[in-house]
């Protein structure tokens, strides 16, 4: 068996770490073989004879040439969606494993907007906002939901969740697709926690999407930078200047120097490190070696 | 294929493949624009780009070559060199 390492990461945090290759060598033992590629084009050429890889992405091109494929790892909560319903090779993800981190991030963001620090000349404040009197809404029932809402609970007055589940996220108010007019009606912050896929690409495009938002609303994006046309928001910013974005990510990433968010003042961006926390690399080794442990093994997951 | 023909094709592969996507619209598509700070592919992206469009050439290639794209206009280079 030839595992492929994709260690094609252009932030250093999330280039695997040398003992977690180590180990992945180590389980392999001397009748598999381990290959690490860091160079996307490397990727490629490895890729092709590969029976198991391990990775953040895998563009469908590439998957279409891999003949002997029979598992990805993928550590990312969310797999192409190219692979729904894929039988020929068994894939998963890392789900909910960073889903903490991401909702400590969006809390902070949510902090930082409130406290004014977002929309104030450098090394200012504005006056600090009454979250008890307002409403957050947060669009994906998902993991990072679930630890968001927990979050938020304390500060605002009141949360809405869009979201295809019948229960559970309590304490906030469940509204389901179809009344997503009802849901965006009077939200104060927006929080977009949604995996990403051409039909919820849809929930935030065009007019339909800005038309229901008010003119002071504060957007945090931890999801995906592809949910957001970022001309459309500038648009919507410049039209609304009480309005504010806050993400942590973006397209692409890293976020280009000229990028038309950047030095803006309703815009706050951090470089997608939402689910960057110190717990994770251990958490990521646990679930890789456990992987790779079953591979060798030849286990069905 | 000249070059407006060239970029036609590379308009038509952006919007057809489904993991090549680009973050301005199709219409606005120039030579000088770079792919990873205005089109939004990354190194894999560039990549998969890369074997859409040689497939679509009917040509093989080396990935590195697709590695090296800075720009759109090294795209057409190449789409010119292999139509020759």
């Amino acid at each position: 068996m030839k595992i492929l390492i994709a260690d094609t990461s252009p932030l250093e945090f999330w280039k695997f770490p040398a003992p977690v290759i180590d180990k992945v060598r180590a389980l392999a033992g001397p009748d598999h073989t381990v290959v690490v590629a860091s160079t996307a084009a490397r990727c490629f050429g490895e890729a092709r004879d590969a029976h198991r890889i391990i990775t953040y992405d895998l563009p469908q091109s590439l998957f279409k040439r891999c003949g002997k494929l029979e598992g990805i790892l993928f550590l990312t909560s969310q797999l192409p969606p190219y692979l729904e319903g894929e039988k020929r090779v068994e894939t998963e993800g890392i789900r909910g494993l960073n889903a903490r981190s991401v909702a400590e991030h969006g809390l902070f963001l949510a902090l930082k907007a409130l406290r004014g620090e977002v929309g104030a000349p450098p090394g200012e404040f504005l006056v600090a906002r009454t979250p008890e009197k307002m409403t957050a809404g947060v669009v994906g029932g998902g993991a990072i939901a679930s630890h968001l809402i927990p979050l938020l609970a304390p500060l605002f007055g009141h949360i809405r969740v869009l979201t295809r589940k019948a229960q559970g996220l309590e304490p906030a108010t469940r509204y389901p697709h179809h009344c997503r007019e009802e849901f965006f009606r009077g939200l104060d912050f927006l929080f977009i926690t949604t995996a990403y896929s051409e039909e919820t690409r849809q929930i935030f495009a065009g007019d339909d999407f800005y038309a229901r938002l008010c003119a002071q609303i504060t957007l945090i994006n931890l999801a995906r930078g592809e949910l957001i046309d970022e001309r459309e928001m500038v648009a919507f910013l410049e039209n609304n200047p009480s309005a504010q974005y806050l993400t942590d990510v973006t397209w692409p990433e890293p976020y280009p120097e000229n990028g038309i968010l950047r030095g803006r003042r309703q815009v706050f961006i951090t470089p997608h490190i939402g689910g960057r926390r110190d717990d994770i690399w251990p958490r990521l080794e646990e679930k890789i070696t456990a992987t790779v442990g079953r591979w060798v093994r030849g286990d069905q997951a | 294929m000249n070059r407006q023909q060239a970029l036609a094709l590379i308009r038509d592969i952006m919007s057809a493949a489904e993991d090549v996507h680009i973050r301005i619209p199709l219409e606005e598509l120039e030579a000088e624009h770079e792919l990873a700070t205005h089109l939004g592919l990354d190194s894999l992206g560039r990549i998969g780009f890369f074997y859409e469009l040689t497939d679509r050439l009917g040509v093989d290639a080396d990935e590195a070559e697709g590695d090296a794209w800075k720009t759109l206009g090294d795209v057409l280079d190449f789409i010119e060199r292999k139509r020759k």
